[in-house]
């Protein structure tokens, strides 16, 4: 089981958007399964920018189907103010996984989360953060103050 | 040994053996252990037949009793002689004849005979080819022993015709009792031995072995029920029992695993490995969109050695930065290429496997150049549902690279690697 995101001062999102019901292809992007409700987490909406090295982001993601499933969390894209986050593509795309990650059980919930602020805000603003799991959003907005 | 069982020297100068204890009325000792049914020889052991010896005879022809009991003045009857101190007239649960030396003195009157010997310091193990030192191995030993060859403080050799002291005394226990005739005695009790098994399996071993990954559940039985101790892992000891299940613990080293019954001990060495290895195999790779440079594999992780069971234990890989980072991915910020791998710890299956590594990047931008970046990965493990921070076992490395104009990538890590074209 895996663990649920440890993060301090959670600030959740306003939640899942649109559910996307194409089906994967075996040679391109895979879309999200129509049955996962995913989050955008972050673990706070307003901080420093020397802060940034605290800032923690990260996913909930939720099987609120019948069947397991793969929720192919990898194709999961943050972006933040338009940017592609790369250092979030590297974060979903690498590491040990269980077999949670790629096989969610009815009700099963799976999260993670890294510090990514430091990557993510390069000078102190305001950032919208998206994240996009095939036609499923889920934003927060985070400022950075000088 | 280099004495009997009734504390005597074998092969001791007879000449110096008059009376040695001085007791009054006694005859010369004369160290002999010959049965005139059986008489012993050098290959007597503990299982040769009990002696046929009986009565006076018997009694006089060995500690010099007298066959007949004087009512008034010093008597060396067998009855009488019983009240004396311990030693010679003691008892015995050992027929006389049973007796075996290494000298195969057995009783002989050698003349010119090795001087005698200073008793040991402390017993023998049961099983001399059974070293206590060597792991997975079992010896029984009375507590407090000492190892053989090791004196006591204060002990001092005995000089040649010096009475040997019996040993049971030297340890403070209480000696064999002595049967009048030698027949039907009480064999002293067979020391307590223990036998082990695994919880789990691992490759190419039996249950049966006695190296064990850290974290590992191994159920250990005794001939005999007695109190447990273990000088590593858990629980420490036991109530009394025939059986201790015991978990090792979380760092390699050996543990003594001590069973004891009454006065007699057993011990089994288990030998405890940590993790030392990761290896990867390309298990499945992802779709990627066409003409976008990008790389991807999944591999299947296996932790070594894999002759052990690491069913209990966790991995965590440790965060870092990228390093030796050229060409292409030089226009990423180090902390856009920081490894920021899953930080929670997974537990591994019974069979050192069970966990997938995925190693990727689906979609980087052109213009594409040659270049690459590594992550060197320190990887720990810790025995799960423990809270500590874990022990760096290995370190991996991954390594991207971008081999062409074109946006070919590849991706390596622990042995495993694919490579792509978009």
């Amino acid at each position: 089981m895996l663990a649920r995101l440890a993060i301090a001062a959670m600030a959740l999102s306003s939640g899942c958007g649109d559910r996307a019901a194409s089906p994967s292809t075996p040679t391109g992007p895979s879309q999200v399964q129509p049955a996962i409700d995913i989050k955008l987490v972050v673990s706070s909406s307003k901080l420093a920018f020397s802060d940034r090295g605290s800032f923690k982001v990260g996913f909930e993601a939720v099987n609120r189907g019948s069947a397991p499933i793969d929720p192919k969390l990898y194709d999961a894209v943050l972006t933040a103010n338009g940017q592609r986050a790369y250092a979030w593509d590297l974060a979903i795309q690498n590491g040990p996984r269980d077999d949670a990650w790629s096989r969610l059980a009815p009700g099963q919930t799976v999260a993670m989360g890294w510090p990514l602020g430091e990557a993510l805000f390069e000078h102190p603003g305001n950032y919208k953060l998206v994240l996009t799991l095939g036609a499923a959003h889920s934003t927060a907005d985070v400022e950075v103050t000088p | 040994m280099d004495v009997d069982l009734r504390g005597r020297t074998t092969g001791a100068d007879s000449s110096t053996g008059s009376g040695s204890d001085g007791l009054p009325g006694k005859r010369p000792q004369t160290n002999r252990l010959v049965s005139q049914a059986a008489p012993a020889s050098a290959g007597a052991t503990g299982t040769a037949a009990p002696s046929t010896l009986t009565g006076p005879a018997w009694l006089g022809g060995l500690f010099g009793f007298s066959a007949e009991h004087a009512p008034s003045g010093a008597c060396n009857c067998a009855g009488c002689a019983g009240s004396l101190p311990r030693g010679l007239n003691d008892k015995e649960d050992v027929p006389v004849n049973e007796a075996k030396s290494d000298q195969g003195g057995g009783g002989k009157d050698d003349a010119g005979a090795a001087p005698i010997k200073a008793p040991p310091s402390g017993p023998a193990p049961a099983d001399k080819s059974q070293p206590a030192s060597a792991p997975g191995q079992q010896v029984a030993q009375q507590p407090g022993a000492q190892q053989p060859g090791a004196q006591q403080p204060g002990a001092q050799p005995a000089q040649p015709g010096q009475q040997a002291q019996d040993p049971a005394q030297q340890l403070g226990q209480k000696p064999a009792e002595a049967s009048p005739t030698g027949a039907g005695a009480t064999p002293p009790p067979a020391p307590p031995t223990i036998t082990s098994a695994t919880r789990k399996t691992a490759a190419g071993a039996a249950n049966t072995r006695t190296t064990v990954g850290v974290g590992e559940v191994v159920e250990l039985t005794g001939s005999a029920a007695g109190t447990w101790a273990a000088s590593g892992g858990s629980p420490a000891a036991s109530a009394s029992g025939t059986s201790f299940v015991w978990t090792a613990p979380d760092a390699a080293g050996t543990i003594t695993i001590t069973l004891t019954v009454g006065k007699q001990t057993a011990t089994k060495d288990i030998t405890v490995v940590a993790p030392s290895s990761l290896s990867m195999v390309v298990s499945s790779q992802h779709g990627l969109t066409a003409g976008t440079a990008g790389v991807c594999m999944l591999t299947s992780v296996t932790i070594g050695p894999t002759t052990v069971c690491f069913g209990n234990t966790e991995w965590l890989e440790v965060p870092g930065p990228a390093s030796g980072v050229s060409g292409y991915f030089t226009k990423f910020p180090a902390a856009t290429i920081f490894h920021h791998p899953n930080p929670s710890w997974l537990q591994w299956n019974d069979h050192n496997t069970g966990l997938s590594d995925h190693a990727a990047w689906h979609s980087v931008p052109p213009p594409y150049s040659v270049g690459q970046f590594q992550w060197s990965i320190p990887n720990k493990y810790r025995v799960a549902g423990s809270s500590g921070g874990g022990t760096v076992f290995t370190t991996t490395t991954q390594q991207f690279q971008m081999t062409d104009a074109a946006g070919t990538m590849s991706v390596s890590k622990a042995g495993a690697s694919v490579s792509r074209t978009p």
